[in-house]
This record gives structure tokens, C-alpha cells and sequence, in this order.
């Protein structure tokens, strides 16, 4: 198969590739589907984008959805269908207007992040130290609002959170870090709740109620 | 009727998977997106499933996730039809049919046997080999399935009747009613939806083995 190489301001109907590499200012008019996709600049999709593997470092939209095994994030990406992967790894912002799926995900955000829905394996939603980022940070237009993750519900196995905005988080070992705020809160085995993040409810899912599903 | 539907926890509990777990099959499409039913609770939005078949499903899941990749798994259950191309010796070979077969008219000329195809002999062998019906029964059941298999959306139910001696075979869904003469006995039901699994199963485990 084709590789696909956009570089300066350029754009393409988008098709099967394997290699694609944008960098510069590119347009992907339909939907792409390859085996790696490398974004060094911005780059707007109208269709999906179906990948083994997706590097952004830039900025990045998407108004269809994005299907990958491993997608890595540096920089900015709003998404306005949902992201499914193995490994979704972020060093940045994001936005999703869907269900973000991924077995293993971690994000280090800057700034606001917003999802649908966050489910997956391990999951560790922490913020980066803005300190370091924040002039550089300030001269980027375009950003997302809110200091917080903002999310509806968070479910996996293995969690860790640090200043995520949530109705319910469900999981099996579930670790609060600083400033999340948690309407409810439900776990299977172990909890730790750091002292400065809000939990309004909390309940433990014991294996006792197994039993009794079972008669009713 | 309504379904009886199973909330993800106790589902999880009664299963014994992990969260992980059924997000991943759900990503590759082992769990159809329509299962999953989203509802407000006092708790927050909570999501259901209907029992029976989540549970059947999943039970599947785990016993096969041994043999089979999960992405082979996917091509399993969804419900297109596999591609394959095969001849009636290679499926005797695979030991997906048994060797009575061989003897149903015109099939040994067969060059490529599509999904379809195979799961019309693999029916008909599985009539055969209960000692049900015999071979020009069989003909006359592929052939009818050949000619009307595919009018049906989902996988019809093949019912078989016999009459005085007479043997005769309708497709009917898992819906709809029938009552035949009371002289007719039922000599077997049987769905095709099960079976289509089988095969395609047993394909890839074939295939992968």
C-alpha cells in the first residue's frame, strides 16, 4: 500500500495508506484508514480515522470518531465522535464529545480536558504541573477551558485521579488524588482518598450482594 | 414481554470479569452496542443488559477466548457470514462434516463452496447423522435451503415434518407461530443460528490451530 506524506498546507480525501505523515497545515476530507499516522502540526479530519498507530504532536480535530491500538497525544485534540484503543497516552488537552475506551489509558493533562465517558483497564488521569507549561501554555489560541477533567463516569479495574470533576467513579482498586471532586463513588476492593479532594458519597460493592442477586 | 435485563454490577459479580474486560470485548464488538442499555438511578446513570443473552454471550466468550484470538471471537459472533472458500473434501477433512455427505448429489463437482453453502451441509449432515432423514431427504432440504435460505434477515429455524412416510421441511422464525396437520410428526427443529456459530467456530479454530 501507498504511503501519504502532507507537508506545508495541503489536503486529502482521505482512503487506505499505510504510512501517513502530516506536517504542516493538513486537511483529511473523509475517512482514513492506515497503519501509522504521524501529525507534526495541525490537522483537521472530517471522517474517521482508523489506525494502528496515531502520534500527534500539535493539534489535532476529528468530527468523526478514532479507532486505534495505540494513540499517542502531545498537544491538542478534539474528537467529536468517540476514541477506541490498546494504549492511549496523552501529554496535553483534550476534548471528547463521545465514550473514550481504551485498556490502558494515561493522561497527563494541561488545562481543562473533557470526555464522555472514560472506560478502560488502568486508568490515571493526572495533571501536569501548569507552573512549568504556563507561559507556553498562554500563547496557544486556542484552548480548553476549566482547570479540571471534566467527565460523567469513570469505570476500570485499576484507577488513579487527580483533579477530575466526575458524577460516579466505579472500580475495583480506585485511588482519589488532590482536588478531584466525586459526587459518587463506588469500589470493590481498596480505596484511598486524598484529604483535599471532595467525595459526596462513597460505598463499597462487597461480594455479599452476589449471593443475594441470585435468590431474588 | 420485557426482557429481563442485569445491571453491569451484578453482572461483573455474577461472572466474575473484570471492567476491563468488558470494555475490551465490547471495543471489539463481542458485545453488540445495542446491550448496552443506559439508565438514570437515584445512583447516577447506570447501564443494563438484557440477562439472557449477555449471559450466554459472555459464558461463550470465556469458554472459547482459549482457542481463538479475540478478534477471531468478533468474526464469530457478528453477524455477517464468514468468507471462506472451500471444496466438500476440505470440510471432511476439517472434520466440520462427516463423510455421508460426500454422497449428496453434484457436491463432490463443487469447486467453491461459500459460508452459505457449507452451512447448508453442515445442517443437512447433522440431519443425516442422527439417522433422521436420509440422502435424497437431505438433496431435497439443501435445495430448498439454497433457494430460500437467504430471503430470511436473521437466521430461520428449519423445522422438519414427516407425514405418512412423506418427509417435508419448513423455515420459519423464532417469532412466529405454526401449526401443522396432526397426522405430521416433527422429526426435528433446528436452528440455524446456533449451527452458523458452530461453524464458524470450529472454522477458526480450525484455522488456527
Amino acid at each position: 500500500m501507498h504511503n501519504l506524506s502532507l507537508v506545508g498546507i495541503s489536503s486529502t480525501g482521505g482512503g487506505e495508506y499505510n504510512n501517513v505523515i502530516i506536517e504542516g497545515v493538513g486537511k483529511i476530507k473523509g475517512d482514513i484508514s492506515c497503519n501509522e499516522i504521524k501529525v507534526d502540526g495541525l490537522v483537521t479530519t472530517k471522517g474517521d480515522i482508523k489506525c494502528s498507530t496515531m502520534n500527534v504532536k500539535g493539534t489535532c480535530t476529528v468530527d468523526g470518531s478514532v479507532n486505534g491500538q495505540f494513540v499517542k497525544l502531545e498537544g491538542l485534540m478534539t474528537v467529536h465522535g468517540g476514541l477506541e484503543a490498546e494504549d492511549f497516552y496523552v501529554n496535553g488537552s483534550f476534548k471528547m464529545d463521545e465514550v473514550l475506551n481504551a485498556d490502558s489509558i494515561q493522561i497527563n493533562f494541561v488545562y481543562g480536558a473533557f470526555a464522555k465517558e472514560v472506560y478502560g483497564e488502568k486508568i490515571s488521569i493526572k495533571k501536569l504541573n501548569a507552573e512549568a507549561f504556563g507561559f507556553a501554555i498562554d500563547l496557544i489560541p486556542w484552548r480548553h477551558k476549566g482547570k479540571m477533567f471534566n467527565t460523567s463516569c469513570i469505570e476500570g479495574d485499576d484507577i488513579y485521579l487527580e483533579y477530575v470533576e466526575t458524577d460516579v467513579v466505579r472500580g475495583q482498586n480506585v485511588n482519589v488524588g488532590p482536588e478531584c471532586r466525586i459526587r459518587r463513588l463506588e469500589y470493590h476492593e481498596t480505596v484511598t482518598v486524598h484529604p483535599s479532594a471532595q467525595v459526596t458519597e462513597m460505598c463499597k460493592m462487597n461480594a455479599e450482594s452476589e449471593g443475594d442477586y441470585e435468590h431474588k | 414481554m420485557e426482557e429481563e435485563l442485569i445491571s453491569k454490577k451484578d453482572l461483573l459479580q455474577l461472572t466474575g470479569i473484570s471492567y476491563g474486560a468488558l470494555y475490551r470485548w465490547k471495543r471489539k464488538q463481542l458485545i453488540p452496542e445495542e446491550w448496552f442499555i443506559k439508565k438514570s438511578m437515584f445512583t447516577g446513570q447506570e447501564t443494563f443488559f438484557p440477562k439472557d443473552k449477555i449471559l450466554e454471550r459472555i459464558h461463550k466468550i470465556q469458554e472459547m477466548k482459549e482457542d481463538l484470538s479475540l478478534d477471531d471471537l468478533a468474526e464469530v459472533f457478528s453477524e455477517k457470514p464468514m468468507e471462506i472458500q472451500t471444496t466438500i473434501q476440505e470440510m471432511i477433512d476439517k472434520g466440520i462434516v462427516t463423510e455421508a455427505c460426500q454422497n449428496i448429489r453434484g457436491l463432490t463437482l463443487e469447486k467453491d463452496i461459500d459460508f452459505y453453502g457449507a452451512l447448508y451441509i453442515v445442517i443437512c449432515d447433522k440431519l443425516m447423522s442422527q439417522g433422521l432423514i436420509h440422502l435424497t431427504e437431505a438433496e431435497m432440504i439443501k435445495e430448498q435451503l439454497t433457494e430460500q435460505y437467504r430471503d430470511f434477515k436473521e437466521p430461520p429455524i428449519i423445522c422438519v415434518y414427516r407425514k405418512k412416510g412423506i418427509c417435508f421441511c419448513l423455515l420459519t422464525t423464532q417469532e412466529s407461530v405454526i401449526q401443522v396437520d396432526k397426522e405430521a410428526r416433527t422429526i426435528a427443529t433446528v436452528s440455524a443460528k446456533a449451527l452458523s456459530d458452530d461453524l464458524k467456530s470450529n472454522w477458526g479454530r480450525n484455522e488456527y490451530a
